[in-house]
């Protein structure tokens, strides 16, 4: 079976995804804030030559076209909006597409800043055919101008998606039956039932003969193009009516490459595309934020992308890194992190909810960063049918969540140690910060077996009475106290440097309340409480 | 009489609408306190326990922290007055692993935690200190204790707030012979008057001898000795 290349091109590309983004998180339906949008006319404005490159249908009524000067377009429509096009952008967007389409399609190469092949010909089969495939396709990318190209090289099909593009058909009207459609796609991927208008142009794109294409589509560099226009050569048929050896000899060696690969004598260099390891996605906000609140909409969209991109790979992630881009001075980067890994967007959400409520914004937000750090493979659990109560959580992530609200400085664990000296033997440890897997760490954390206090249990009976509250440093004994007999003497740590010779006692005080006191060589102290 | 009366006064055959749903309860270690409580401390509810600090509030408490941890489940203990003892924690058999110490700034921020843990069905009990809960408060920190099937103990300073909405609130009261708790509020049942825990027996160290004259004689004279014993045994040097 032959190769076939299928290229895409999206010929508004930024101006097409410009509402999409903003309109997903709302609540009021899409098609509302679409229909609003169409009736307003958007140009999007090269920065190179001040030109009009992008235009919405409701511009091209007004009468602007591509090439309009801005004067032009303001003084042929009135209430026009003029954007700036950004080219980083349209990668990006290009990059999220490519991010889409790998999951149907292995072999995508980009090419920047607006266009991408497919290499069709091995999913053909497992689509049923070419004309469901670009069904599949337009149900993947909805409301995107596409323009296509096919061909047996990934050459020819370029030049004949710059030649003689054929429009992608948008969805027709009936949404909701193809939203349908494309659930059970995933479930039965040949589906038979494809449009005539999509079997039309299926065979439309395979029937294209690249031969007939003018040549001043290709890529090939302009002061070629020129010596071959000189000649009177225009069309590619008229190229390839020339002997190879003459064309090798009278132009530059790029010609003969480049018909060899057209031809498809030689592989086609392109860069296929890779998924990322990690995931990282930006969002540009349409409006500036002054409040956290503002940001929910926007995280939720992005935590969505995580929680798909986590589900595909069967992942979940325990550390995210969040970056809010301000309008000025430093951008403000936090590390959220679920000590049991989570995937699911509003698990992440709550998580993130609590460290923004701590955040004062110094100036507004413009835009949203997220990287997702550290990502494995999710455990099967076996979780049981009847005996979760709603809601419930699980220790790990009731730990993250109290960690995310209060941070490390306001957590604590208990820790014994064998020692004598009371300030070293009760540890109170902050729970750490940054550790992947607490749940296992905590697991190891079980005191060591204290052998020293248990040969003083096996000596002196019943064991050391110990006071429950402790206080962080000894404060002199200022009240009147009622000592009860019996001194334990702890004589310790002169090899540390924090050497103690104290004579422990039990009292009580006026109110009643059991004091923990010693006696050493400067005075009478109170350590704690026997609460 | 008839028959059915007698066999239904000596409790042999009772009627189903007079069977008080079985409350569970907690022993709580001490036989005295168990009887006054109809069996135990109530669980999965909250507790109220007005006590001024360090008269051994929370040595009362130790036996149902140690019988209500569970595996995989937390007993958080929330705004401490101070740094809790580790080693009297773990002598009394508490899993270190499973506690957790939580410090907040805040009574509001207290609060949220309290709920939150209660909630989350992954902890057995929630130890907090704090004086000042509204009404509205405790009921939803009770429908949380509910839900997530957790007791909740409040440890609170003596407060002249009267019927809060908890199925029991104690106050205790330092004694020389231990504790002396007055049992102010317990739901299903008649608040009784003033308990006298006699810890002798528990915590011999932290009874005064008893110096009042009118009592003295009541006491079994082996008490002093068993003090002096103790404190014999007790002076230890360590190296």
């Amino acid at each position: 079976m032959n190769a076939l290349w299928l290229y895409l091109r999206f010929a508004s590309l930024q101006l097409d995804l410009l509402y999409q983004e903003a309109v997903a998180p709302d609540c009021t339906g899409p098609a509302t804030t679409a229909n609003k949008q169409q009736n307003r006319a958007i140009c999007l404005i090269d920065n190179q030559n001040l030109q009009v490159c992008q235009l919405n249908q409701a511009a091209t009524e007004a009468g602007i076209r591509q090439g309009h000067n801005i004067s032009l377009a303001c003084a042929l429509c009135a209430e026009v909006q003029l954007l700036p096009y950004q080219p980083e952008l349209e990668h990006n967007q290009l990059q999220q597409i490519a991010v889409l389409l790998y999951q149907f399609c292995g072999d995508i190469a980009l090419d920047p800043p607006a266009s991408l092949w497919l290499r069709v010909d091995p999913v053909l089969q497992l689509y049923g055919g070419f004309p469901a495939l670009l069904q599949l396709l337009r149900q993947q990318l909805p409301g995107l101008q596409i323009l296509l190209g096919a061909g047996t090289t990934a050459a020819a099909a370029r030049l004949l998606a710059f030649d003689q593009p054929l429009p992608l058909p948008l969805l027709p009207a009936q949404a909701f039956g193809t939203t349908a459609q494309h659930k059970s796609e995933h479930a039965q991927p040949a589906r038979p039932e494809v449009s005539p208008e999509l079997q039309q142009l299926a065979s439309l794109l395979q029937g294209a003969n690249p031969a007939l294409c003018a040549l001043a589509a290709s890529p090939l560099p302009t002061a070629v193009l020129q010596q071959l226009n000189a000649l009177g050569i225009v069309r590619l048929e008229q190229l390839l009516a020339l002997p190879t050896a003459e064309l090798g000899r009278r132009f530059p060696k790029s010609l003969w490459l480049y018909l060899q690969e057209l031809t498809g004598l030689r592989p086609a260099k392109l860069d296929f595309y890779q998924p990322p390891e990690l995931f990282s996605d930006k969002l540009e906000l349409l409006y500036q934020c002054e409040y956290v609140a503002q940001l929910q909409g926007p995280l939720t969209l992005l935590l969505k992308k995580l929680q798909t991109y986590l589900q595909q790979r069967a992942q979940h992630c325990y550390l995210l890194q969040l970056q809010l881009i301000l309008r000025e001075g430093e951008p403000i980067e936090l590390h959220i992190q679920s000590a049991q890994g989570e995937y699911q967007h509003q698990r992440w959400l709550s998580l993130c909810q609590l460290r923004l409520e701590q955040l004062k914004l110094k100036a507004p937000v413009i835009q949203l960063e997220l990287c997702a750090l550290q990502s494995c493979l999710r455990p099967e659990q076996a979780l049981a049918l009847f005996d979760r109560s709603l809601g419930a959580l699980t220790t790990a992530q009731l730990q993250s969540l109290l960690l995310a609200k209060f941070g490390p400085q306001q957590l604590f664990q208990l820790n014994t140690v064998a020692e004598h000296r009371p300030f070293k033997a009760n540890q109170c440890l902050s729970l750490p910060a940054h550790s992947s897997n607490m749940t296992r760490h905590y697991g190891q954390s079980k005191p060591q077996p204290n052998t020293l206090t248990k040969q003083h249990q096996a000596i002196t009976q019943p064991p050391l009475l110990r006071p429950a509250l402790l206080l962080t440093e000894p404060v002199p004994l200022q009240a009147q106290v009622e000592l009860q007999p019996g001194i334990e003497r702890i004589v310790s740590g002169w090899w540390d440097g924090q050497a103690i010779e104290r004579d422990y006692q039990i009292g009580r005080n006026a109110q009643g309340q059991w004091c923990w006191l010693f006696k050493d060589k400067t005075g009478w102290y109170l350590e704690g409480y026997f609460a | 009489m008839s028959t059915l009366a007698m066999l239904t006064a000596t409790g042999k055959v009772w009627r189903l609408n007079e069977v008080q749903p079985e409350a569970a309860a907690v022993c709580t270690g001490f036989t005295e306190l168990d009887q006054a409580l109809a069996g135990g401390w109530p669980v999965h509810t909250v507790i109220d326990i007005q006590s001024q600090t360090g008269i051994g509030e929370l040595r009362l408490l130790l036996p149902l922290l140690q019988q209500l941890q569970q595996a995989d489940k937390m007993l958080i203990c929330i705004a401490p007055p101070a740094q809790l003892s580790a080693q009297m924690l773990e002598q009394a058999g508490i899993l270190l692993s499973q506690l957790l110490i939580l410090k907040p700034q805040h009574a509001k921020e207290a609060f949220w935690a309290a709920e939150v843990c209660l909630k989350s069905g992954c902890c057995s009990t929630v130890l907090q200190w704090q004086s000042t809960l509204s009404v509205a408060q405790l009921k939803r920190l009770q429908l949380c204790a509910e839900q997530g099937k957790c007791s909740h103990i409040l440890l609170r300073t003596p407060q002249q707030q009267l019927a809060l909405p908890v199925a029991l609130s104690l106050r205790l009261n330092a004694d020389r012979q231990g504790l002396a708790i007055d049992i102010l509020k317990r739901r299903g049942g008649s608040p009784r008057g003033r308990l006298l825990l006699d810890w002798q027996r528990h915590y011999p160290q932290l009874c005064l001898p008893l110096v009042t004259t009118q009592r003295h004689s009541h006491q079994p004279a082996a008490t002093p000795s068993a003090a002096d014993q103790t404190a014999a045994t007790l002076l230890s040097q360590t190296a």
